[in-house]
C-alpha cells in the first residue's frame, strides 16, 4: 500500500492531464486545470525548499572543512543577508540594485569566460580529434559562416551571403527540427514510462 | 481542434502500446543488445572502472532542470541512469558526489542515493552524496565547479539539463562526458567534452545504463515511431503540396 | 542443496558443481564433499574408531625445527638464534627421520633473549604460546598424516576418527544401498559479503547465510543412515570460523587399525576431480582406497539428495547450466548399479567418469600455517596481471584478462563449460572492448605528453589575451562613426510591421524569461522591441517566469522611459510550462488578487479583459530557445487572430522561432545583429562606442576563434599525412 498509493496518484493524475489535453472532456477539463494549479503551487514551494537545501549543501561541506570552505561561509552569509535584506527592504529599488550591480555583472563575467573556454576548448578538440575531412568541412563552414557575419559590415566577396543564407535556411533548419522531433519522441516516451509506473522516480 | 486532439491521442496510445508489446514480446537482453555502440557510453565505464581502481572520486551532474518544464524529460532519465551508475560506482571506495540546481531532483536524487546505500550496506559512506550546488544556469555552474575542483575530483559525468554553461563546467574534471537535451548546451558540450550526447542520444541513456527492460522496450517503440513519422513526412510533404498547395 | 558456492578468497559465487572458484582459481570450500556417498544405514559405533588421547604434547620439542624456530621468533619479535634441539621426543604416529644435527640449547653463553625471552628455558613459556605449540604440534601431526601415501588397505585418518563408524565400514565392505541426505546447522551467522553488489544484481534468490564452523556445533546428520552418527572433534573444529577468537583444532591423530574399507570410502588421491566425477555421488572403485576427505569449511554442503524421490540429475542438465545438482536422488538399485564396477565401465563410455572420491585436502588458511619443510614445494599460484589502468603490471589484480580471448570467442560461444549468466557475459564483452581499446591506443603517456604543445592553463590565457587584444585594438583603432549595418532577418522585418500596426493605447503582454548572464545581448533585443512599440504608447501587463524577471522587466521598461501608470507588474509565476498553460488559459487565476494592495487587474485599461485573447501583441523575452518553444506551444492554441506573438531575445532562439515563422509566430528581433539593424532603419539612437565594441569586435572575434581553430586543423592533417 505504502509503494502503491505514490503510484496510483502518478498515474491517476498524469493519465487525467493527459485525456483531458487531446480530448477536453467537460468533466475531467475542471480536474486538470486544478491539478496544474497544485503543481504551479508546489513549484513555489520546491523553489524555497531549494534555497533551504542549499544552504544545508553549504554547511554540510563547511562542517566538513572541505577545500574552499571559506568561501562557503562567504556564500551562507551572502545568501542569507540578501533574503534579510529583500524580506525587509523589498522595493524595486534594492532589487534593481542588486540585479544592476550585482547579478548582471557576474552573470555577464561568467559568460565572458565561457567564450574564453569555448574558444581554446574547441581548438584543443581540433587539434585532438580534428584532422579529418569531416572536421575540415565543418570547419569550412564555420569560417564561411564568419566572414559573411564580419563582411556583413564592409567585405567585397557577396557569395559568402548566398552560401550562408542556404546553409541556415536549409540546413540548420532541417537539421534543428530533425533533433526536435527525435527529441520529442524522446519526452514522449519518457512520459509514458512515468504513466504506466514503469519508471518510479518518487519511490523510496 | 477536436479531430487533431484525436489524432494526438492515437498516436499516443499507439506509442503506449508499441512499449507495451516490446516490453513482453521480446527478452530484455535482445532489448539491449540491438542497441548501437555509443562511444559515450562505452567510454564512461572505462573511465568509471579505471577511475574507481585508481581510487579517485566521481562526479554525477543531474542538470539545473526541474521536473515541471521542459527539462523534466532529461532530468528523469538523468535520474534513472544515475542509480544504474551509482550501482556500478558503488564498488569504488569513493562515493561518487551528485549534484543538482533544482530542489526537487535534489530529493530525488538522495531517494536514489539512499536506496543504493541500504541495498549495498554502505549507507555511512554514502549520505549526503547529495548537493545543492546552486540554482539556474549559471549559479549552478558556478557551485558545481568549485564543488569537485576542492575534491580532485578525475571522472564528471553531466547527465541532464544544461546550456551554455555546460562548456564552462567541463572544466571540473580531468576527464568529462556531457549529455543534455538543450540544443546550444549539446553544442557546446560536443566541442567541451571528452565525449558527448548528440540529439535524443540522452533520453536513451536509461537503456544504455541497463536502467530498467522498459527503457529498452520504450528505445525500441520509439524507432518505430520514428520511421512512422518519416513515412508520414515523405508521404505528406507531396500531398500537402498537391492539396494544398504549398511553397516558400 | 545449495545451488551456488561463495568461494572463501574472492568472495564470488560459483555453482555448486564446481571444485575451483571460476573468478580466481581458489578451492572452493566444499570441494565435491557433497557428493560423498552417505554413510551406510546402519548405526554405527563411531566411537570405536577413536583412539584415545594422546599424552601431551612436549611444546620444547618444536624447537627442533629451525625453520618454526625462525618463524616464531618473528612472531615474538626477538632476534633469531639458532638453539639446540631438546630430547627426541616425537608426536604419535610421526615418521622418524633423521634428526639434524641442531646446537643444543643449553649453551655456555646463554644470549639474551634466552634469559628473559619466551624461548628461555628458565623462562616459563605463556600459556597461550603454549596452546599454539600445542596446535601447531598437533597440525603437523595431522598433516604429515594426510599427506603419508595411505597403502591400499589402509583406512584414511578421518574416516578411523569418525565417530560411530560401523564395522562393515571399517571393514570396506559398507554396501551403500541409499544415500543419505547431509544437513548442516540451522542457524549460522551471517559472514559479511565481500561484493554485496553481485548479490543485488544475481537472479538466482540469495543463498542462506552460512555458518564458518557447521560441525562444531551439531553432529553430522546423515539422514536414513547411521542414527547417531557424530564426527570426531577433530572434524567438527577443523571448520574455520573467520569471526571466532580461535578456532580448536582436532585432537585425534592418526590413523585407524583397520584394513579394508568399503569401495565407497575408497579413492585415489587426486589434484582436481574432474566435473563429471563430481556428478555421481558414489565411492571408488574396488581396490582403491579411498583417500581421507577434507573437512567441511564455512558452507554447509549437501551429500547427497534428501529422498528417493529426488530425480537424478544428468550431466546433461548440468552442460545447460542449471543449478540441479543438488538434486540428485539416485534409488538403491541405480546406485547399486552404479558401485558394480563392470556396470561403471559399461556405463562410463568415452568420458570417463571419476569414480573416486576427491581427495581430501586441508582447507587454505591451515595450510598457510604450515611452515615449509625442507625439500618441499609448494607450487605457487599462477598469477594473472592486470594489463591496463593504474594496476598494470600488478598480478591478483584482475584475474581474467588473460583468460578473456580464451573465454569468449568472436561468436560469443564459450570453450568452457561454465555457467555464464548473460549479465556476466556481457561484462566479458565489456573487458575485451577495454582490452582491445588498450591495444589498438595508439603511443603511450609520454607521447600523448609530446602531443599536447603547452598544457591547459596557458591555452586559457592565450586565448583569453588574444580575445581581449582583439576587443582592446577595435575599441582603440576600430572605426569611430557608425558603420554600416546589413539588412534586418526576415523575423526582424515582419517584427517592425507589427510594431507599426499596433492599436493606439493597446494591451501588450510583455513576459521577461532571460537569466541576467545574457543581458548583454538581449537588452539590446527587447530595447529596441520596446522602442519600437512605444510610439504607440501601449498599456504593459508584465509577467515573469524567473524569480528576477519582474525587476529586470522594470529596468528595461524604465530605460526605454515608459512611466509607471502605464505597467502593471502582475507577478512571477513558477512552473515553466505548467505554469504557461495556465496563463494562456487563465490569467486570472494564474495571478489571484493579493492578500495586501490592491489587486493589479483593477486598472481601468484592463475592465472586462478576459485573457489573452484580449491582448494585441505578446511579447516575449527569452534567451533559450527551448523556452521560446514552449511559449509558443501553450499559448496560440489560446490567441485571438489579432494577436500577434513576437519575441525578442538572444540569437540562439532564431533556428527554433523560423519554422513558426508566420503560421504562429508573427516577428522576432534575435540578437545584436537584428537589433542594430532595426535600430538602423529607423535611426534610434545607440552610444557610438557600445555599437563599436559589439558590433565589430564580435565578429572580429568568431573570426579569429574559427580562423584559428581551421589553421590548426590543416596542420594536423599535414601532419598526419607527414606521418603516414
Amino acid at each position: 500500500m505504502r509503494r502503491s498509493f505514490p503510484i496510483a496518484v502518478a498515474v491517476g493524475v498524469g493519465s487525467i492531464v493527459l485525456m483531458t489535453w487531446f480530448l477536453p472532456l467537460p468533466v475531467l477539463e475542471g480536474l486538470r486545470w486544478m491539478f496544474l494549479d497544485w503543481s504551479v503551487l508546489l513549484t513555489g514551494v520546491a523553489l524555497v525548499m531549494a534555497f533551504f537545501y542549499f544552504l544545508h549543501t553549504q554547511w554540510r561541506l563547511i562542517r566538513r572543512r572541505q577545500n574552499g570552505w571559506g568561501y562557503r561561509i562567504l556564500v551562507v552569509l551572502t545568501a542569507t543577508g540578501t533574503f534579510a535584506w529583500m524580506m525587509f527592504d523589498p522595493t524595486p529599488r534594492t532589487a534593481s540594485w542588486m540585479m544592476t550591480y550585482v547579478l548582471i555583472p557576474g552573470g555577464v563575467s561568467l559568460l565572458g569566460l565561457l567564450a574564453v573556454v569555448l574558444t581554446y576548448r574547441g581548438l584543443w578538440m581540433v587539434f585532438q580529434r580534428g584532422g579529418g575531412w569531416g572536421w575540415l568541412f565543418f570547419l569550412t563552414v564555420a569560417v564561411v559562416l564568419a566572414v559573411d557575419t564580419f563582411q556583413a559590415t564592409q567585405g567585397p566577396l557577396p557569395w559568402t551571403s548566398v552560401v550562408s543564407g542556404w546553409l541556415e535556411g536549409v540546413v540548420v533548419r532541417a537539421g534543428v527540427r530533425g533533433l526536435l522531433l527525435g527529441m520529442a519522441l524522446g519526452f514522449v516516451a519518457t512520459g509514458l514510462r512515468v504513466l504506466s509506473g514503469a519508471d518510479r522516480p518518487f519511490e523510496e | 481542434m477536436f479531430l487533431a486532439g484525436l489524432v494526438g491521442f492515437a498516436f499516443v496510445m499507439l506509442f503506449g502500446g508499441l512499449i507495451v508489446l516490446a516490453r513482453f514480446a521480446f527478452h530484455t537482453e535482445d532489448l539491449f543488445e540491438r542497441l548501437r555502440d555509443i562511444p559515450l557510453f562505452s567510454g564512461l565505464y572505462e573511465g568509471l572502472a579505471l577511475t574507481m581502481e585508481a581510487g579517485w572520486p566521481i562526479h554525477y551532474a543531474l542538470g539545473w532542470g526541474s521536473l515541471w518544464g521542459e527539462a523534466g524529460g532529461s532530468a528523469l532519465v538523468s535520474l534513472r541512469a544515475f542509480q544504474a551508475i551509482g550501482q556500478f560506482a558503488m564498488r569504488g571506495d569513493q562515493p561518487p558526489d551528485a549534484s543538482s540546481g533544482d530542489g526537487l531532483v535534489y530529493m530525488l536524487g538522495s531517494n536514489v542515493l539512499n536506496r543504493l546505500a541500504r541495498e549495498q550496506y554502505t549507507a555511512e559512506r554514502w549520505l549526503d552524496r547529495m548537493y545543492v550546488t546552486g540554482f539556474q544556469p549559471w549559479g549552478y555552474a558556478a557551485g558545481t565547479l568549485a564543488f569537485p575542483l576542492a575534491r580532485d575530483t578525475e571522472l564528471a559525468l553531466l547527465l541532464g539539463h544544461f546550456g551554455a554553461e555546460g562548456g564552462w563546467m567541463a572544466e571540473m574534471a580531468p576527464r568529462v562526458f556531457g549529455a543534455t537535451d538543450d540544443l546550444v548546451g549539446q553544442a557546446v558540450l560536443y566541442a567541451t567534452c571528452d565525449e558527448a550526447l548528440v540529439g535524443e542520444e540522452v533520453l536513451a541513456a536509461g537503456a544504455y545504463t541497463r536502467a530498467g527492460p522498459a527503457h529498452g522496450a520504450s528505445l525500441w517503440a520509439q524507432d518505430v515511431m520514428r520511421w512512422l513519422l518519416i513515412l508520414t513526412l515523405f508521404l505528406g510533404a507531396p500531398l500537402y503540396v498537391v492539396l494544398v498547395g504549398g511553397g516558400g | 542443496m545449495k545451488e551456488y558456492v561463495r568461494c572463501s578468497r574472492c568472495g564470488e559465487q560459483n555453482p555448486a558443481f564446481r571444485k575451483t572458484c571460476e573468478w580466481c582459481g581458489a578451492r572452493l570450500p566444499h570441494s565435491g564433499d557433497e557428493y560423498l556417498p552417505s554413510g551406510p544405514e546402519e548405526e554405527q559405533d563411531m566411537d570405536a574408531l577413536v583412539e584415545p588421547e594422546p599424552e601431551a604434547f612436549d611444546t620444547s620439542r618444536l624447537l627442533e625445527d629451525e625453520s618454526l624456530r625462525r618463524w616464531l621468533n618473528e612472531v615474538l619479535g626477538e632476534e633469531f638464534v639458532d638453539a639446540s634441539a631438546p630430547s627426541d621426543v616425537q608426536a604419535p604416529g610421526e615418521e622418524t627421520e633423521e634428526e639434524p644435527a641442531e646446537v643444543p640449547l643449553e649453551t655456555t653463553e646463554p644470549a639474551p633473549w634466552e634469559e628473559t625471552g619466551p624461548l628461555s628455558e628458565e623462562a616459563p613459556l605463556p600459556e597461550d604460546l603454549q596452546e599454539t605449540l600445542a596446535t601447531l604440534a598437533e597440525q603437523a601431526a595431522v598433516e604429515e598424516e594426510a599427506e603419508a601415501p595411505a597403502p591400499e588397505d589402509e583406512v584414511p585418518p578421518w574416516l578411523v576418527e569418525a565417530p560411530e563408524a560401523s564395522p562393515e565400514m571399517a571393514a570396506g565392505t559398507q554396501d551403500i544401498s541409499e544415500p543419505v541426505p547431509f544437513e548442516g546447522p540451522s542457524e549460522a551467522p551471517a559472514p559479511p559479503a565481500p561484493f554485496p553488489e553481485e548479490d543485488a544484481r544475481e537472479e538466482t534468490p540469495a543463498e542462506a547465510p552460512v555458518s564458518a564452523e557447521p560441525f562444531a556445533q551439531e553432529p553430522l546428520d546423515l539422514g536414513e543412515g547411521p542414527q547417531e552418527t557424530e564426527l570426531p572433534p577433530w572434524l567438527l573444529e577443523e571448520a574455520p570460523e573467520p569471526e571466532a577468537e580461535e578456532a580448536p583444532l582436532p585432537e585425534a591423530e592418526g590413523p585407524p587399525e583397520t584394513e579394508e574399507l568399503p569401495p565407497w570410502l575408497r579413492s585415489e588421491k587426486e589434484e582436481e576431480p574432474s566435473l563429471e566425477e563430481t556428478l555421481l555421488p558414489f565411492g571408488p572403485e574396488e581396490g582403491e582406497t579411498a583417500a581421507p576427505t577434507p573437512p567441511m569449511e564455512d558452507e554447509t554442503p549437501t551429500v547427497a539428495p534428501e529422498s528417493d524421490e529426488e530425480a537424478e540429475a544428468p550431466v546433461e542438465e548440468a552442460e545447460e547450466g542449471g543449478p540441479i545438482f543438488g538434486e540428485m536422488a539416485l534409488d538403491e538399485q541405480e546406485l547399486a548399479s552404479l558401485l558394480d564396477e563392470t556396470a561403471f565401465k559399461e556405463e562410463a563410455g568415452e568420458e570417463a567418469v571419476a569414480e573416486e572420491l576427491a581427495p581430501g585436502e586441508l582447507p587454505d588458511w591451515l595450510s598457510a600455517l604450515r611452515p615449509e619443510e625442507e625439500g618441499e614445494q609448494v607450487a605457487p599460484p599462477v598469477a594473472e596481471s592486470e594489463l591496463a589502468g593504474p594496476l598494470a603490471g600488478i598480478p591478483d589484480v584482475l584475474p581474467v584478462e588473460a583468460r578473456l580471448a580464451d573465454m569468449v570467442q568472436k561468436e560469443g560461444r564459450p570453450v568452457l563449460k561454465l555457467l555464464v549468466r548473460k549479465e556476466e557475459q556481457q561484462w566479458a564483452r565489456w573487458l575485451q572492448h577495454w582490452i582491445r581499446q588498450e591495444e589498438a591506443r595508439e603511443g603511450t603517456e609520454e607521447d600523448v605528453a609530446v602531443a599536447r604543445p603547452m598544457p591547459y592553463w596557458l591555452w586559457r590565457v592565450v586565448v583569453g589575451l588574444l580575445l581581449l587584444a582583439v576587443l582592446a585594438l577595435v575599441l582603440v583603432f576600430g572605426p569611430q562613426g557608425r558603420v554600416a549595418s546589413p539588412p534586418p532577418s526576415r523575423g526582424a522585418q515582419a517584427f517592425l510591421v507589427v510594431a507599426q500596426g499596433l492599436p493606439e493605447q493597446a494591451v501588450v503582454l510583455l513576459a521577461v524569461d532571460y537569466n541576467p548572464a545574457w543581458a548583454s545581448e538581449v537588452n539590446h533585443s527587447a530595447r529596441t522591441a520596446l522602442r519600437l512599440v512605444e510610439p504607440k504608447s501601449p498599456h504593459y501587463l508584465v509577467v515573469a517566469t524567473q524569480p528576477y524577471g519582474l525587476t529586470l522587466a522594470q529596468d528595461l521598461l524604465q530605460s526605454v522611459g515608459v512611466p509607471p501608470e502605464r505597467y502593471t507588474l502582475l507577478g512571477y509565476l513558477p512552473g515553466d510550462r505548467l505554469a504557461l498553460a495556465l496563463l494562456a488559459r487563465w490569467p486570472r487565476a494564474a495571478f489571484p488578487p493579493p492578500v495586501q494592495g490592491e489587486s493589479p487587474w483593477n486598472q481601468p485599461y484592463l475592465a472586462g479583459w478576459a485573457g489573452l485573447e484580449d491582448a494585441a501583441l505578446v511579447l516575449v523575452v527569452t534567451d533559450q530557445a527551448t523556452r521560446a518553444r514552449d511559449w509558443i506551444e501553450q499559448l496560440t492554441p489560446y490567441l485571438a487572430e489579432g494577436t500577434a506573438l513576437a519575441f525578442a531575445g538572444s540569437l540562439q532562439i532564431v533556428p527554433v522561432l523560423e519554422p513558426y515563422f508566420d503560421s504562429q509566430v508573427q516577428g522576432w528581433i534575435g540578437g545584436m545583429m537584428d537589433a542594430a539593424a532595426l535600430a538602423s532603419q529607423t535611426q534610434m539612437e545607440i552610444p557610438l562606442n557600445l555599437w563599436t565594441a559589439w558590433w565589430v569586435s564580435w565578429p572580429l572575434g568568431l573570426f579569429l576563434g574559427v580562423f584559428s581553430a581551421l589553421t590548426l586543423a590543416v596542420v594536423k592533417r599535414i601532419r598526419q599525412g607527414e606521418e603516414a
